[in-house]
């Protein structure tokens, strides 16, 4: 379980997709002749499912099966398949709870400018 | 030791993240909500009504809220990228500025040391002097009043860094 199970099917794949799509790890070839094939699959796969019903891919609960240690696959509706990089979010996930808390001084905060 | 400013010598050729723009209109939507209608009063003249709830303006398709604000100088929290794209009822988000004289002593100690998490200083900014900007009340404003406002100074790429270092522990609390 990496924890985003519970978000919606719209909402984490185009929050990933539009902020950090160009870490998907790909064999050299692939990268070199198409770096953003794997994001092009996917938002294939997003196009032909909001053709189909914007409203369910919204709400559609995600459920995922590891495929490996880099990427997982997605499945939405028992009908659209779409994969996603997670080396990113493994990284970034790991590095933020390894950052410390900010001690915020005890002050009373002054009033809001309006 | 010198302070490294956090400026600009001149203006960037576009509205850019950390400019510094004059009268912007500030404002937040009243608690509770009230609700406006719009209708044409006797003599031809404009006004608003409240109603119990939202409706739409028929001319633009909008509802509209009783809000209350204020005419402050902002610093602009968007993006570059989100500046320079032109869409349709577009927003900017700025967060409004004051002058660090307004805050108590012992506040503006704590401003000026930088360990408010939601206020960032802003060492003499031309034409205000030293102030701070409030990331409390961070506020999407119409694209084309922000680019009507006067642009005051743009922030160099070390003013950024520290924004954007203040905007990470305000909004996460945590620090690398």
């Amino acid at each position: 379980m990496n924890g985003f199970e519970t978000y919606s099917a719209q909402s984490w794949l185009v929050d990933c997709l539009t902020r950090h799509p160009p870490v998907v790890e790909e064999p050299k070839s692939r990268r070199s002749g198409s770096p953003t094939s794997a994001i092009t699959r996917v938002l294939s796969s997003l196009t032909i499912c909001a053709a189909m019903s914007v409203a369910s891919f919204a709400t559609a609960a995600v459920s995922a099966a590891p495929v490996n240690a880099s990427q997982h696959r997605y499945q939405a509706d028992q009908n659209i398949v779409v994969e996603l990089p997670t080396a990113y979010w493994s990284r970034a996930i790991a590095e933020v709870r390894s950052w410390r808390t900010v001690e915020e001084p005890e002050v009373t905060d002054p009033p809001l400018l309006f | 030791m010198a302070v490294p400013s956090w400026w600009e010598s001149a203006l960037k050729s576009a509205l850019s993240q950390g400019d510094v723009v004059q009268k912007i209109p500030f404002c937040g939507v009243t608690a509770p909500a009230t609700f406006l209608r719009w209708l044409t009063l006797r003599g031809g003249r404009p006004g608003w009504e409240e109603v119990p709830a939202p409706v739409l303006r028929p001319s633009d398709q909008r509802k509209y809220f009783l809000a209350n604000g204020d005419i402050l100088p902002g610093l602009v929290i968007s993006h570059d990228c989100d500046l320079d794209k032109q869409r349709a009822n577009g927003k900017v988000l700025l967060a409004p500025i004051a002058s660090i004289q307004t805050l108590e002593p012992a506040m503006r100690s704590t401003v000026l040391d930088q360990k408010h998490l939601a206020l960032l200083p802003l060492p003499l900014v031309p034409g205000l002097g030293d102030s701070y900007a409030d990331l409390r009340s961070i506020t999407p404003v119409p694209r084309e009043l922000v680019l009507d406002s006067e642009r005051v100074v743009s922030m160099n790429p070390s003013g950024v860094d520290r924004l954007y270092a203040q905007l990470f522990k305000f909004t996460m609390r945590r620090e690398p």
